[in-house]
């Protein structure tokens, strides 16, 4: 049995061991083929073959796109419609919003436009894109790309870069406010229980949710476990929840307190509701949660 | 006790007879792990109020003559959980643990609550049980706040907010005067959305007295299901019906109120909702999720799904440019081979087998990738079942078209849709006076075509007509790979008519 095991560890470790050694290949042969004059170096003894010129093609063209998308955040590209009743062709404007939170980008959006001609000018309209509704995406078209509504006389003034860099501007605060929303859980200990909770909904994924009703109080829905009557101060934060676009967190204690935080777009809390065990409203918590997100607990508990 | 016509909700707590219709349809489709796990939860400590099992000290003197009892009561909560533990760890048949619930714990009646509880239990295990109809959230322009409404500042808010005690309070407070109704409300862990289920109960009263009572024409669904995908501002409608049942006009009705109800509630002061039509209807939960719901995937579906992962856009920070052909590759080949072995279709398998495809089907697969992209696997759980659409272009023009003929078809043609909308009830898809003025304007004969594809995976089903040469994957329409994101729509140059503004938002 325990050879077995060991053979079984072996192969996960020479499978460990060959993924690291191909990652470190690809990484080697990209850097050879980004070797500048790398083309024409190959191509003086004789004719260069077909498969490294298209290889070294690729990668320099690779390079040139990741140094637009990284440096510059919003970046345009061209696409083909494959309809054959498309409008124009098919010829659509791809743009691309990568944001980086962290030092890594963690997300790439793509708002996929095409135009109509209208002498001289062309009107721009969205064909697909990939952003999420809980960015006001009608609003800033509304505003900045403007369709001709009923009267064609009035040409609408359409700007694409301030919309692209406004829509750029949401997304982008959308993710630090998940992320932020992420740091106050691992600051008040409840990853850990959170992903053991995943772990058991995987085990028994039929277990119907949380049970919120206008006929049962909060507190009965909101604890599994029942605490003993802990005096305010040392009590623990049994849930931090928030909407899908992180406007609204909503926290709740062992003590049976919670609160009801409505955040900005920039992060900052601007109006709180904080309520004790008897449902009495807490001014004083209440105001000590203003200011940004970082350091909400922290203010809530001194 | 007197009954008297009231205000008042139908209580978690109010019981049904076991053998009421109700509780033996939904019990009896439940599984033996369902059923177990809802009992679980039933009595653990927070439900206890309203799940109330029949306990030894339940037992009445006066009817203490059935000794014969196929159950003996528990003693306390605790004992029972203990039984329902064991029963989980043991196999054993559905039959088991239904008769137990029914005729042993809870003889005395099953709770509204756990009725409730029981019929989305079936709903979770069975996500394609229902038609579902989405619906969209739209704010009311107002004239007075158009400025603000389209403005998006530091704080602006653009979807509708959802409050869950807020928004039942408002619920009720609408629906009392007209019927009697049980409302759970609940959040389901494993997908990101929120289930209301409104139980109708058709009667001037609230008590339990007049729960038990059978109509004798109620064989129409008697609960509504809702669901809100978290943070977008689509709703899913469905009424809980089974299958093969009809729906009969009145629980039609009853639905339209409780829909009519809901923008209502959402609504506050100078920001009221409207519910627009999202032309969609499916079974799949799933695919509801794809198309509605709160991710990337809503406004760019069929082949355009490349662009909501990482196969059409690396990371910025990605430069290996050669890896991942090789991986790319190497994965696609496996997985047409192991397609090959799963799905032996008829007239496929041979072909599918020996992996030298000609270079004609290597071709149309390749087109069809490029259509559909990642979207329209026939595994990928998001099949629409029903798909369907009206052509507004003109005939092709053979020869000459005459005028005199042209009159005469299009009178010909309104009648046809007139006639059609006196039959049954008016189709969505039936031509609008607006739309057959656009089509009297166009030059050229519009007959009445309308496509309906029909299967259980629709595009899924295209795609294979793609790949088998039978449709011309070039030359094919765009909505015939579901990007439109539609299930009904009106053909118009080549491309579904959709109204201006963003789609999918």
């Amino acid at each position: 049995m325990a050879t077995i095991d060991e053979l079984d560890s072996d192969i996960s470790d020479l499978h460990v061991r060959i993924s690291a050694i191909h990652a470190h290949r690809a990484n080697l042969a990209s850097v050879l083929l980004s070797q500048a004059h790398l083309a024409a170096r190959l191509q003086t003894p004789k004719q260069i073959s077909k498969s490294a010129k298209r290889a070294i093609e690729q990668q320099s063209k690779r390079n040139l796109e990741n140094v637009y998308r990284a440096c510059a955040g919003v970046t345009a590209y061209k696409v083909q419609d494959p309809d054959p009743n498309a409008i124009n062709n098919g010829n659509i404007l791809g743009v691309s919003i990568d944001v980086a939170i962290g030092g890594k980008f963690v997300e790439t959006y793509h708002v996929l436009l095409n135009w109509s001609e209208r002498d001289e000018s062309r009107l721009l309209r969205i064909h697909k894109h990939t952003i999420p509704p809980c960015i006001p995406l009608q609003q800033l078209v509304n505003k900045w790309l403007p369709q001709s509504g009923k009267d064609v006389e009035v040409d609408p003034e359409q700007d694409l870069v301030r919309f692209g860099r406004l829509l750029r501007k949401e997304l982008v605060s959308w993710h630090m406010r998940v992320k932020a929303v992420e740091e106050l859980q691992k600051e008040a200990g409840l990853a850990m229980s959170r992903s053991r909770a995943r772990d058991e909904q995987e085990e028994n994924p039929e277990r119907t949710g949380k049970i919120l009703n206008a006929f049962v109080s909060e507190d009965e829905a909101s604890s599994d476990i029942e605490e003993p009557a802990a005096e305010s101060g040392n009590a623990r934060i049994l849930d931090i929840e928030s909407d899908a676009a992180v406007r609204q967190i909503t926290i709740t204690w062992s003590d049976r307190r919670t609160a009801v935080l409505s955040v900005t777009k920039d992060g900052r809390i601007e109006k709180a509701v904080c309520r004790a065990k008897d449902g009495s409203r807490d001014q004083s918590l209440s105001r000590k949660a203003f200011g940004p997100m970082t350091g909400l607990l922290r203010r809530l508990k001194g | 006790m007197a009954t008297m016509p009231d205000y008042k909700n139908i209580p978690h707590s109010h019981r049904l007879p076991v053998f009421h219709r109700e509780v033996q349809r939904t019990f009896m489709k439940l599984s033996r792990q369902s059923l177990v796990s809802l009992a679980q939860q039933w009595l653990s400590k927070k439900n206890r109020d309203f799940c109330r099992p029949y306990l030894l000290s339940d037992r009445n003197v006066a009817d203490d003559d059935e000794d014969d009892e196929l159950y003996e009561p528990a003693q306390s909560y605790e004992e029972l959980q203990e039984i329902y533990r064991e029963l989980a760890t043991r196999k054993g048949g559905r039959r088991e643990v239904l008769d137990r619930i029914l005729e042993g714990d809870w003889r005395t009646g099953i709770s509204m609550y756990q009725l409730a509880t029981a019929e989305i239990q079936y709903l979770l295990d069975h996500p394609n049980a229902l038609r579902w109809t989405a619906k969209r959230l739209t704010k009311i322009p107002n004239a007075r706040s158009a400025v603000t409404d389209m403005e998006v500042t530091n704080d602006s808010d653009h979807l509708p907010r959802f409050q869950a005690q807020t928004f039942m309070s408002n619920l009720a407070r609408e629906l009392t005067p007209l019927m009697k109704a049980h409302y759970l409300i609940t959040r389901i862990k494993t997908s990101p959305m929120t289930l209301l289920r409104v139980y109708i109960h058709d009667s001037p009263y609230s008590t339990e007295g007049s729960l038990a009572v059978e109509n004798t024409s109620t064989d129409s669904a008697k609960a509504v299901f809702f669901v809100w995908p978290n943070g977008s501002p689509f709703v899913y409608s469905s009424l809980a019906t089974l299958t093969g049942q009809v729906v009969g006009d009145e629980g039609r009705h009853l639905r339209d109120i409780v829909q009519q109800a809901i923008p209502k509630a959402f609504s506050r002061p100078s920001a009221r909702y409207q519910l627009t039509s999202t032309n969609f209807t499916t079974k799949s939960l799933d695919a509801l999720l794809t198309y509605r719901g709160s991710g990337k995937s809503n406004a760019a579906t069929g082949g355009w799904s490349i662009f909501q992962d990482h196969s059409f856009s690396q990371n910025a920070l990605d430069f290996i440019t050669t890896q991942r052909g090789d991986a790319q590759d190497k994965q696609s080949a496996e997985k047409g081979a192991t397609n090959g072995v799963t799905k032996p279709g008829p007239g496929r398998s041979k072909r599918a087998a020996d992996s030298t495809e000609t270079p004609e089907a290597k071709r149309r697969k390749e087109v069809a990738a490029g259509r559909f992209g990642p979207s329209a696997k026939s595994d990928d759980g998001r099949g629409l079942e029903r798909f369907e659409v009206r052509i507004d272009d003109p005939f092709p023009a053979v020869g000459e078209n005459n005028g005199a003929q042209l009159d005469g078809e299009t009178s010909n043609m309104n009648a046809q849709a007139s006639k059609s909308t006196r039959r049954g009830r008016p189709s969505l898809l039936d031509r609008t006076a607006e739309d057959l003025e656009d089509i009297q304007n166009e030059a050229g004969w519009v007959p009445n075509v309308r496509v309906t594809f029909q299967g259980t995976h629709v595009f899924a089903g295209i795609r294979q007509l793609v790949e088998e040469g039978i449709v011309d994957g070039e030359k094919m329409p765009g909505w015939m790979t579901g990007e439109a994101g539609v299930t009904i729509g009106a053909v118009r140059e080549g491309r579904i008519r959709s109204k201006e503004g963003v789609p999918g938002v």
